[in-house]
């Protein structure tokens, strides 16, 4: 891979033109790209998932004046055929081994834990009673539990579901914060 | 709603390495270009994840998880975080009946706007500690575990519990050790029950505060009360430990009690074991 390229201001300001004629609307598109390109990589086993994405992201920049022109259909598709590539040539080089999980530290169990139960204060209260209700119940129906939660909520199931998710995604991400201050 | 049931399907085995290639690529295409797909995958990435600490995959899937899921470093993170997640709801559901408060502040809930605090549960007084220093104490608490004969206060053979407050009273007597698999005390919390009281029996009314460590023999999963007091009881010693009921799932327990020494040390004084068959 060539990774001494570089992706120059101009480069990027013609990618995101390439996107969408509306600058905002080409800076979500570009980072839903990058996410879900980073996600793809994740999904297949990848090691170094951003990089992978960023490269991708590189290569088709760097294509972008030969194909601009001609290139007809979503620039989504043409994103993915180059991820092919660029992980066909990930999987070509001779993989790095990979160790087995490592199990928990207890000591970071506990920093983990501490880090929670502060981050689970900063949540709204709402917020922190839907975590609580959501992953609750872990033993008994919890198909049931969730449908009435939804219905107490006055929202569809699907709905609560992906509530979950995003508060249980930036609680991760705000432990993953405190852990590593508390590392420093 | 069956092409939902289908797509959950193909997720479920694409993330797990199982998807045929053509299943996967046309997965991969459409993730990204369809934001729901893709929040539908980052949900069943936290399913499979939970499913997997709560030991609920198949062997075959499980299997699938370890080799293929679990490669990458993110989702090492994400196993990580979901136990520490799993272990902050079992433990905030023993010190907070959630269904207390479910009804008056989620029901109306706008995402964005933050309202008081919860109305605090009627626990919300009890202490408990983090579950997971007292793991290590499952050990050694298993080789001092005394018998339990119990006495259940105010008609306890009646099926609905006393009013008001549907408090559920047993009194547990340390004694001698007994095999834990065969004949165990037991207790049957009635359903509609919403507190039991342990009034357990000691043997000496010298110490400051004491300690309960409640070990689910099941799961290993346990619960600290500390600053528990003292209480004269019709000339029985007595110290009271108030539960919810719904902590007392159908299981194996074993409780052991420590006193607080005027020096400041926590002195074993007695164990009990039951088992609740509700």
């Amino acid at each position: 891979m060539n990774k001494d390229w570089v992706l120059s201001k101009e480069t990027f300001d013609a990618l995101l033109r390439w996107l969408d004629p509306d600058r905002d609307a080409a800076g979500r598109k570009y980072e839903g790209i990058r996410l879900r390109l980073i996600k793809i990589f994740v999904c297949r086993g990848c090691y170094e998932p951003e990089d992978l994405a960023d490269e991708t992201i590189n290569r088709v920049s760097k294509k972008l004046r030969e194909i601009e022109s001609t290139y007809s259909g979503e620039p989504a598709r043409y994103f993915y055929g180059v991820a092919n590539k660029v992980h066909l040539e990930y999987i070509r080089r001779k993989p790095v081994p990979i160790p087995p999980t490592p199990p928990d530290p207890s000591d970071d169990i506990e920093k983990q834990f501490a880090c929670l139960e502060r981050c689970m204060q900063d949540l709204t209260p709402n917020n922190r009673v839907l975590v609580l209700q959501y992953y609750q119940e872990e033993k008994r129906a919890k198909i049931d539990h969730r449908k009435k939660l939804a219905d107490q909520l006055g929202i569809a199931l699907n709905a609560l579901r992906i509530r979950a998710c995003r508060i249980r995604a930036s609680l991760q991400q705000c432990v993953q914060t405190c852990v590593n201050e508390a590392t420093a | 709603l069956q092409s939902d049931t289908k797509e959950q399907e193909t997720i479920r085995h694409y993330l797990l390495g199982q998807a045929t290639q053509e299943d996967s690529s046309s997965l991969e295409e459409r993730l990204l270009r369809d934001s729901a797909l893709f929040q539908a995958l980052l949900i069943a990435e936290d399913e499979l994840i939970d499913q997997y600490l709560s030991e609920k995959l198949t062997p075959a899937e499980r299997q699938r998880f370890e080799t293929h899921f679990l490669i990458a470093p993110e989702r090492q993170r994400k196993l990580h975080f979901g136990r520490a997640l799993h272990k902050y709801v079992n433990y905030a559901a023993t010190s907070e009946p959630l269904e207390q408060y479910s009804a008056e502040n989620v029901s109306d809930e706008k995402p964005d706007i933050a309202k008081p605090p919860p109305k605090r549960g009627l626990f919300s007084f009890l202490p408990f500690s983090n579950p997971i220093v007292s793991y290590s104490l499952a050990a050694a608490m298993l080789l001092i575990v005394g018998g339990v004969s119990w006495v259940v206060f105010n008609n306890w053979r009646r099926q609905a519990p006393q009013q008001p407050g549907n408090v559920y009273v047993v009194t547990l007597t340390p004694g001698q050790t007994r095999d834990l698999g065969s004949d165990h005390t037991r207790i049957e919390v009635p359903g509609n029950a919403g507190v039991v009281q342990l009034q357990l029996e000691v043997p000496t009314d010298r110490y400051q505060s004491y300690r309960a460590t409640l070990l689910r023999l099941d799961d290993g999963e346990s619960v600290t009360i500390n600053d528990l007091k003292f209480s004269d009881l019709e000339s029985r010693r007595i110290v009271p430990l108030r539960l919810p009921a719904r902590l007392l799932i159908r299981g194996d327990y074993v409780l052991k009690l420590s006193g607080l020494s005027s020096a400041g040390q926590n002195e074993d004084l007695a164990s009990y074991s039951f088992r609740v068959i509700k």
